[in-house]
């Protein structure tokens, strides 16, 4: 009870967290895990370090010195490790089992410290009246090492310190005690340095213990960052799939009775009539197309939207997508030359993801091209992909264009939506759809000329099949 | 031949066009209910060579519907096509497992929905057979 109350009251004068139930379960955990981490990571450090000590008290003082404290310290150690393994294969997150941990790693700290301590009292007491230099920097490298490598949990740290403070007043006080120096000795020179060096380690386990909190915190803060943003995601993909089911049922009241009025069903109407319902009818269809863009881009953003890879004929996929764009090349008297489509082409593809790419790319050129113009459509390979070159004569796309291209709801200029139709979501569906394949697609561009896209297709894919 | 619809939908516009679509377009006699309790109650007694069942309703949705209507032994056999807005390839894939005999994607064609229905309804028939 004095224990925490003290450590507490450390904590708040140093501005550190220390209380026993921090704001989380897994906070503690993570406090306890790191600590074990780095003592587990450090075993073999620190082995060669006792050994180190061991041979020079074996050399320079006696043997069974350093043999009763060499076996003292391998007690701990193996204690130590029993604690830290239980506590690596721990994961009931159970804040009983946390307090538990924490006496365990606290008993080992003593028992530790403790060891070190014999080896330090019985090698001052071994070199009699002298500085104890050897002992006092000993105990100045164990305690440095302490305050880099277990600050994780601050009251077994102070645990750690308090015993190491003992020890250093013990070796710092023991000439003074049985000589009984004046205050201008070598003695009392020592015991004041001693004293400075111990403020030092302390001020040292502050700096790492608030660093370490520092980096708890940040954690802390992006694993909060990342929970809410995935969710704020989750809600968006909900609300995007929502709203996009709950739109297709009105759609299909509007668009049914149009598709049956202007397909003559229910009998002939006035062409003023026929009319005002074709511009009707194709806006129900532009909001159709919208919701299934919109699914679509959702699943991709998602990772849900299914691709079914087969072999693909690129040149009679081309085929096909020029063929359905047929009615749209005429409106706007395009004429449409193919480069290359004789010689079939095969790559590892789904199919109907692909053909919509295409007719999008395609309807794209015709649409931004001028009346009259010219939209060519090529095929071939390039390294070891296949290339499809789709070149209009459109005004071309000015410089720094390339994120708007392919960015959602965005066409060039904004009154292109209305002007030119189109969603805004064709090219960045074609491009996440082609970056499934592990292709790309591109573009050069020429203002006032016109806007050639390539989308490549490897055929590294075909070692699927 | 296809000649007998019921319909179920609780969207009374989607059950209107639905009806002038299956009795226009294909020439089918058509029975429509609001709901999936109304249809299990009132199936037997239409005796319909296919079912086209809208998949969300409220009370009883589609799927328990089919469900139901499926442990009726007259219906047992009777080939159900979902109607649905889900048209996500997991959604489809779903009501397929279960054993739809088809999937129409909302919104549809009216004047090609006759055809389709046709088309599945043959296609079970050859499967049964």
């Amino acid at each position: 009870m004095m224990w925490s109350t003290a450590t507490s009251w450390l904590a708040r004068k140093s501005g550190i967290s220390a209380t026993y139930a921090p704001r989380s379960i897994s906070h503690l955990e993570q406090r306890l895990k790191d600590y074990i981490e780095g003592s587990l990571r450090l075993f073999w450090h620190r082995q060669a370090m006792y050994f180190g000590a061991f041979v020079l008290a074996v050399s320079y003082y006696s043997f069974t010195i350093g043999l009763v404290c060499y076996w003292v310290i391998l007690l701990s150690e193996l204690f130590d490790h029993w604690v830290a393994n239980r506590i690596a294969k721990w994961s009931n997150h159970n804040p009983k089992s946390a307090r538990k941990f924490y006496r365990l790693i606290a008993a080992g700290t003593v028992f530790n410290s403790s060891a070190i301590g014999l080896f330090v009292v019985a090698v001052t007491i071994k070199e009699g009246n002298s500085a104890h230099f050897t002992p006092l920097l000993f105990l100045f490298a164990a305690a440095l090492f302490a305050a880099m490598n277990t600050h994780q949990v601050f009251q077994v740290l102070i645990l750690r310190l308090v015993i190491f403070a003992a020890l250093f007043l013990f070796v710092a006080t023991v000439n003074i005690m049985e000589t009984r120096p004046p205050l201008t000795s070598v003695h009392w020179l020592h015991f004041f340095t001693v004293i400075f060096v111990m403020y030092f380690i302390v001020d040292c386990s502050l700096v790492f213990l608030k660093m370490y909190q520092r980096n708890l915190t940040q954690i802390e803060n992006l694993r909060q960052e990342r929970d809410r943003a995935t969710a704020a995601y989750r809600a968006k993909s909900e609300f995007l799939s929502v709203v996009s089911h709950e739109l297709r049922t009105p759609i299909t009241s509007i668009k049914g009775p149009l598709n049956l009025i202007c397909g003559g069903v229910l009998g002939t109407v006035t062409d003023d009539i026929q009319r005002m319902l074709l511009v009707a009818n194709k806006n129900s269809n532009r909001l159709a197309t919208l919701i299934d863009d919109l699914l679509d881009l959702q699943a991709l953003d998602a990772g849900k939207l299914a691709m079914n890879f087969e072999h693909v004929d690129l040149s009679t996929l081309l085929r096909d997508a020029i063929e359905a764009t047929g009615g749209y090349l005429r409106d706007k008297e395009i004429s449409l030359v193919e480069v290359g489509l004789e010689h079939s082409i095969i790559v590892q593809g789904d199919e109907k993801r692909l053909m919509q790419v295409m007719a999008n790319v395609l309807s794209n050129a015709i649409k931004f091209s001028h009346k009259g113009g010219v939209v060519e459509v090529a095929l071939d390979k390039v390294d070891e992909s296949a290339r499809i070159s789709v070149r209009d004569c459109g005004r071309g796309i000015p410089e720094g264009g390339k994120d708007k291209v392919f960015e959602e709801f965005s066409q060039i200029d904004s009154s292109d939506v209305r002007s030119a139709g189109g969603t805004g979501l064709g090219m960045s569906i074609s491009k996440r759809i082609i970056l499934r394949h592990n292709g790309t697609i591109d573009y050069e561009s020429d203002l006032g000329v016109g806007t050639v896209f390539h989308i490549t297709l490897p055929f590294s894919n075909m070692a699927a099949v | 031949m296809l000649k007998k619809i019921l319909h179920v939908d609780d969207d009374d516009d989607i059950r209107a066009v639905t009806r002038l679509a299956l009795e226009l377009v294909g020439g089918f006699t058509v029975f429509q209910c609001a709901s999936g309790q109304e249809a299990i109650e009132q199936a037997e007694s239409f005796a319909p060579d296919l079912i086209l069942l809208d998949v969300m309703m409220p009370g009883l949705d589609g799927v328990q519907t089919f469900h139901r209507l499926k442990e009726v032994e007259a219906l047992a056999s009777l080939p159900i096509v979902f109607a649905t807005a889900k048209v996500h390839a997991e959604s489809v894939q779903q009501l397929h497992a279960i054993g739809a005999a088809g999937v129409i994607a909302k919104p549809f064609d009216p004047i090609e929905l006759s055809n389709k229905l046709n088309l599945i309804w043959e296609q079970s028939r050859f499967e049964i057979s």
